[in-house]
Formats: structure tokens, C-alpha cells, sequence
């Protein structure tokens, strides 16, 4: 399956795929079809495969794989392009388009002949799934797609992707980590996105369960341990939750797993875990010591590393810890069940309430989430069971990632109940692609969380620049109208008790749906910390007490 | 401090760029950066000199090894390392200052190339550290052009006894 918009350089490419077994699937805008193959291989842990013209075809990509390049995500785009006699002419729809993606794909080629299109394809598809994944894009010239050429599949088999990959991390090595965990009492685990990404989650689990270790999660890293586990802490960083944060604060052994420290994730990188040994699990030789310095390295495979560590493993004397742990959470640590926080008198529907509802109705639902606020209550308050459950654009923060991204989503895993969750700003940065969801017939249900605000731009307006709103006033379509324009069924909600029959009825109705739910405009993410400050330095709901950290 | 790597690379279109691509989004300095064939002709040998902070927590040599074009990078900071640098400078030369000027090229194994009634070309081979010497010396004649070709470096081979010469002695003391 592909994700594709026809133009002229690759018009031939698209003569061939009409007589293919490929799917093709026609978006509204390249950088939608971008997304759809970045959603569809984060669903599916498959290759990702966008293919466009040149010029503004190539250009409309950026923002997709910047997406992906960012969160570590395998795609392959394939690009057309003025013909090799033309090329640094400025002919028309010319860009350097291997010039403009350099540093936001894992590699890149410009193919001018047609025997270089399979080794170039081949090796694509191997560098964009090895060691960390990331998108690779093939440019390939008009007169090299139009040519003929013996395919010799054979002989394109490809091998440089095999160049960097790590060693099996040595034995001392995994030792020298035992050791470490065996002597710490307030150890923390760190899970990042790598849990998902090396199929680790189980070995996670069996590690988290053998060491009586608790886990944190980074955003990408939700659903790679399941929510619902004892052992599991919760969202860590910016708006984590508060306990996540002072744990890490006053742990004495971090184990950092397939994680990269965003500033996100850390505040204060100077402030960061004052206490702890860090070990740091990661295949990207880079990202070591790049934000982090760290005590010990274990460059490789995460899920490798754990399977070869669970033999040797024992349990740390954590109880206390783990005590200590329950005192951090207190008595408001379930967003899921518990009205927090609660809702000012006269309030109308808060945001909040929203992604309880939708969660309580579809608790194993794919969630595809776009940028903002939503995003990070959506974090909050769902509680992921599985890897690949939370669809987000998290290094990029990429708005107009989520409908796009679900519709791959969907087609990765068709039997899966997919959903949308995005703000009133976000959703039409895309919204052109409602017509290819209608188009491709698919059952995905958006959630419009409408605050009729760029509501996270606000809230930083408001808490660090004077509450001066500039710019962030939406005035928007009737999304219930806009919906039934493309074919949807269109659904609002301005109460608890309409959130609750909305969400039943969309999930009813046989075709997609549009949920949009009127919000309190005024709604902030708390906590929050303030960026560059250190994890115990977070602003707290103003209406609850502050949680103490001793 | 100077770092000096050396990146094999496949030789082909474009690595240069990329390579170049990685110090810039990375802001590391690039000091000076030579590129050429070597003995297999697919293969491409660069010698960079980048002026990087030793405690920089940012790999240079890391993040080229992602790159998929790059074979392998060798930091020879801190090993024993033999580096030249070739430079082609004119200095101003009149009748009274040029013989000063041809004893200077003598001590510092330089090359006089070209000479015209009021300036001089030479050519040293030399290490950086040396090249800059001559330069230091040669400035108060009043330097005109100077053309330089970057550092070139290669490990030592210690198991090879041939005397390190003064300058390679003092290379591996400052680098």
C-alpha cells in the first residue's frame, strides 16, 4: 500500500502502478499523504510508503518527514523529477529536493538511471527499518523511470544499511548494568519510544516485574508498558504527571530505555535526576551523552539487551521505595476515573471530561492525536494498554498530523477502532483529507476538542507573556455542517451527558464521524514546567493544593 | 581545542554535502576539510579539523557515523598522528629583504617558487603548528596572499621505528 498525489515527473511511475497489485491511496495534499504513510507505519511497525511529483509535490513532504525523522519513524518517499538533461536548469517543477530533505531523512538519492532505481529502492526500504528507523527518500528523474533496464532483483541486494548497525552489546557490559541495578534502592525505569520500536515491550514487562523496578513513560514511549500495571509511574516531563517527575528527581539509578532526553522529558538538563546513576539504553550512538551525561552506555538493540539481562536479574530491595512512590501520588492519581480537576461552578464542558469520556467508551481504540493541548490531556488521562495504541507526533510536534495519520492508521489495521483526537486549530490544518477518509470508505471517528482558541498558545500567553492573546482567536466553520459537506455523519457537544450519547452514537453509526465538543475556552494543562526549569519547579492547577515533594 | 577525524567515505556525489551538512545542523566549526580519492577508487578519505570544545557532549564523530555513506571516523586527537599541511603564501620582497627571507624559507624547509622585484612565493609542507610559524615569521615582511590546503593526517604506525621528527613530536603534545 502507498500513499501518493500524481503530477507530472512521476507520471510514468503512476502508469505502471495502475497495472500493480500496490493499493494506492489518492490524498488531498502530498503533505497528508506524508502523514498517512508515517501513521500507517507507526500502526503497524511496517515500512511507510508516500510517493509524489517533483518540485512542489517534493517541496509539500518536508513537514511530513521532518514528522518522521523526528519520532524515529521508517518511510520510504518516492519522489519524481525533471529529467536528467534537465537537471540545475530550473525547469519547471525542478527543486533539489535531495538539497531541501538532507537533514530531515536518514539518507537520500537522486536516481538518474534506470539501473539504479532497485538497488537505490532496496536499500531504502533496508536503511529505513534498521538500527534507529527514520524516513530515506528516492528522487528518481523522469528519463530513468521511462527507460528500460534488465531487473536484476538479485543483485541489488542491498548491504551499506548494515554499516553502523552495534555490535551485541559485550557481556561485561550487561554485567557492569546488573551490578548497578542490584546496588541502587530507588531505581527508575525510562521507557522511550525504542520499547516500541524493538518490539521490547514484553521483555520490558518481565524486567519491570523480575527488579520490582517502576516505569515512567515518555510520551512516545505510552502503551509500550501497560498503564494499568502496578509497576507503572506514569507520563514523565513537561506535563507529566507531578509524582512521575519528583521520583525521577529523588531516584538513585535511572534506567534510561530507547529514550532520548528531550527537553521535553528533562526540564533543567543540569537539574536532572541530581541523584541517579544513569544508564542509558540506545541504539543511536548520537544520542549518547548528547543531552545527558551518562555513567553507562549500552549502545544496541534494546529488546536484546533486556533478554539477555532477565537471566541474571533479581529483584531490589524497592519496597520502600515503591512505598515512598504511593505517599508521591496521592489521593488524585487516576485522571482516568477521578473528576480532576474539578470543574469551576458554572463551567460547561472541560476538556478533561471529554477524554475521560471517550476513553471510558473506547478504552483499546487506536488514538491518533494531533498538537496542543488535547494531546497532552490525552496523555494524561488514557491509560495505554498496548504498544502502538497512541499515534502522536511528539519531537516535532507536527499540528495537522492527526486525521491524516489515522487514515494510515486505519489501513494498517483495519479491525482496530480508530480515533481522532484533535483541536479546532489543528484539525484544519488537514481537513482536506476528510475526503480521502470518505473516499477509501473508512470507519474512523474524529474528536474535535473546539476551544474556539489555539488553546496551548494561549495558555503560554497567558502564563508567560502577560496574558497578552495575540493571534490565537479562532473563528470557525460549523464542523457538524463541514462533516456532512464530506459525506460524514457531524455530532456536537456542549454537556457532559451530550459528550456521553455523542460519543455512543458515533461509535454506532456505521461510517466515520465528526464529534465536535464545545469546550471551556479558558481550560490550561496543568502541571506544567516551565521551560529550562528544573522537574520539581512545576506549576501546579492554581485550584489544587501543590503536591510537597518531602 | 582541534579535533582531527578522518572519515572514509564511499566516494560519490553528494557526500561532501552531507558530511558538511552534519557539522553545520550540529554547529560544529569546520576548521579546515580536505577530501580525495584514495588507493581504492570508491572510496573517499577527508581530513577534518574542527575546532570543537573537548567536553563537548556532542559527537562529532557519532553523528557522521550515522551517516550511511560514511565508512568508519577515526579520531586522531589523541593518538600518535602525522599531520601536514601544504600552504602557498607571497610575501612582499624588496633587494634588502629578500635574502632574510630565503634563510627563513631554509629553517623552515619552505620553497621558493616564484620571485618578482617586490614580492616572493613559497611553498611549505609542513604541520599546521609549523605553517604557522613561518607565517608568524614572515608577517613583518608584510604577507600579500596566502593559500592553504586544510590538514591532511594519518595515524602513526608505532611499530615502525623511524625517529619522530621534531615537529610530529610536538603535534602529539598539542593535539
Amino acid at each position: 500500500m502507498v500513499f501518493g498525489y500524481p503530477g507530472g515527473a512521476i507520471l510514468p511511475a503512476y502508469h505502471a502502478l495502475a497495472q500493480s497489485s500496490v493499493r494506492h491511496v489518492l490524498a488531498r495534499h502530498e503533505q497528508g499523504a506524508a502523514h498517512m504513510a508515517d501513521g500507517y507505519a507507526r500502526a503497524s511497525g511496517k515500512v511507510g510508503v508516500v510517493i509524489c511529483t517533483s518540485g512542489p509535490g517534493a517541496t509539500n513532504l518536508v513537514t511530513g518527514l521532518a514528522t518522521a525523522m523526528m519520532d524515529s519513524v521508517p518511510m520510504v518517499a518516492i519522489t519524481g523529477q525533471v529529467s536528467s538533461s534537465l537537471l540545475g536548469s530550473d525547469a519547471f517543477q525542478e527543486v533539489d529536493v535531495t538539497g531541501v530533505t538532507l537533514p530531515i531523512t536518514k539518507h537520500n538519492y537522486l536516481v538518474q538511471r534506470p539501473e539504479q532505481i532497485a538497488p537505490a529502492i532496496r536499500e531504502a526500504f533496508a536503511l529505513a527499518q534498521s538500527g534507529r528507523p527514520g524516513p530515506v527518500l528516492v528522487d528518481i528523474t523522469k528519463d530513468a523511470q521511462l527507460a528500460s533496464t534488465e531487473l536484476d532483483w538479485e543483485a541489488a541486494v542491498p548491504s551499506r544499511h548494515l554499516r553502523h548497525l552495534p555490535p551485541e552489546v559485550p557481556k561485561a557490559q550487561l554485567d557492569q548494568a546488573l551490578a548497578m541495578i542490584r546496588a541502587s534502592h530507588r531505581p527508575i525505569i525510562l521507557a522511550g519510544h525504542g520499547v516500541t520500536l524493538s518490539g521490547a515491550s514484553a521483555a520490558l514487562i518481565c524486567f519491570a516485574e523480575t527488579a520490582q523496578i517502576p516505569v515512567a513513560s515518555t510520551l512516545l514511549g505510552l502503551g509500550s508498558f501497560p498503564a494499568g500495571h502496578p509497576l507503572f509511574l506514569g507520563f514523565m516531563g513537561m506535563h507529566g504527571s507531578p509524582w512521575t517527575n519528583l521520583a525521577i528527581q529523588e531516584a538513585d539509578l535511572i534506567l534510561a530505555f530507547g529514550m532520548r532526553f528531550d527537553d521535553r522529558v528533562t526540564g533543567d538538563p543540569a537539574t536532572f535526576a541530581p541523584h541517579a546513576t544513569k544508564i542509558h539504553v540506545e541504539i543511536d550512538r548520537a544520542e549518547v551523552g548528547k543531552i545527558i551525561q551518562v555513567d553507562l552506555a549500552l549502545q544496541g538493540d534494546l529488546r536484546n539487551v533486556l533478554e539477555r539481562m532477565l537471566p541474571d536479574l533479581a529483584a531490589v530491595p524497592s519496597g520502600p521505595w515503591l512505598a515512598r512512590l504511593e505517599t508521591l501520588k496521592g489521593p488524585h492519581s487516576d485522571l482516568t476515573t477521578e473528576p480532576w480537576p474539578p470543574l469551576p461552578a458554572g463551567a460547561g464542558l472541560g476538556p478533561i471530561e471529554v477524554l475521560r469520556t471517550l476513553y471510558q467508551a473506547a478504552p483499546e481504540a487506536v488514538w491518533v492525536t494531533d498538537v496542543g493541548q488535547h494531546q497532552m490531556w490525552q496523555a494524561q488521562v488514557m491509560r495505554h494498554a498496548l504498544p502502538r495504541t497512541l499515534i502522536t507526533s511528539g519531537g516535532l510536534g507536527t499540528m495537522g498530523f492527526a486525521l491524516p495519520a489515522a487514515i494510515g492508521a486505519k489501513l494498517a489495521r483495519p479491525d482496530a477502532e480508530v480515533w481522532v483526537v484533535a483541536g479546532d486549530g489543528g484539525i484544519q490544518m488537514n481537513s482536506q483529507e476528510f475526503m480521502t477518509l470518505v473516499q477509501e470508505g473508512l470507519k474512523i471517528n474524529v474528536a474535535v476538542i473546539n476551544n474556539g482558541t489555539l488553546g496551548m498558545v494561549r495558555q503560554w500567553q497567558t502564563l508567560f507573556y502577560e496574558d497578552r492573546r495575540s493571534a490565537v482567536a479562532l473563528a470557525n466553520p460549523d464542523f457538524v455542517l463541514l462533516a456532512e459537506a464530506y459525506g460524514m455523519k457531524g455530532l456536537r457537544a456542549a454537556t457532559l451527558a451530550e459528550a456521553v450519547e455523542a460519543t455512543r452514537q458515533a461509535q454506532e453509526w456505521p461510517g466515520p464521524t465528526l464529534i465536535e465538543f464545545v469546550v471551556d475556552p479558558e481550560a490550561a494543562v496543568y502541571p506544567l514546567i516551565p521551560p529550562g526549569a528544573r522537574l520539581q519547579d512545576m506549576i501546579h492547577e492554581p485550584s489544587l493544593p501543590t503536591p510537597s515533594p518531602r | 581545542m582541534f579535533r582531527i577525524l578522518i572519515a572514509t567515505t564511499d566516494n560519490e556525489p553528494g557526500v561532501l554535502d552531507r558530511v558538511a551538512s552534519t557539522f553545520r545542523r550540529r554547529g560544529f566549526n569546520i576548521h579546515s576539510l580536505t577530501v580525495s580519492p584514495t588507493l581504492d577508487p570508491l572510496v573517499s578519505r577527508m581530513t577534518l579539523v574542527t575546532d570543537m570544545n573537548a567536553n563537548s557532549p556532542r559527537s562529532a564523530k557519532a553523528f557522521l557515523e550515522r551517516l550511511l555513506n560514511v565508512h568508519s571516523v577515526v579520531d586522531l586527537t589523541e593518538v600518535a598522528s602525522l599531520v601536514r599541511d601544504v600552504a602557498l603564501l607571497r610575501v612582499r620582497a624588496t633587494a634588502e629583504t629578500r635574502s632574510g627571507l630565503f634563510q627563513l624559507a631554509q629553517i623552515f624547509h619552505a620553497e621558493v617558487l616564484d620571485v618578482s622585484p617586490d614580492s616572493l612565493v613559497m611553498s611549505v609542507c609542513a604541520s599546521p603548528e609549523r605553517v604557522e610559524a613561518l607565517l608568524e615569521s614572515l608577517r613583518p615582511y608584510g604577507l600579500l596572499e596566502l593559500g592553504r590546503s586544510g590538514a591532511v593526517a594519518m595515524q602513526r604506525r608505532t611499530s615502525i621505528e623511524l625517529p619522530l621528527a621534531t615537529e610530529d613530536v610536538e603535534d602529539a603534545v598539542s593535539f
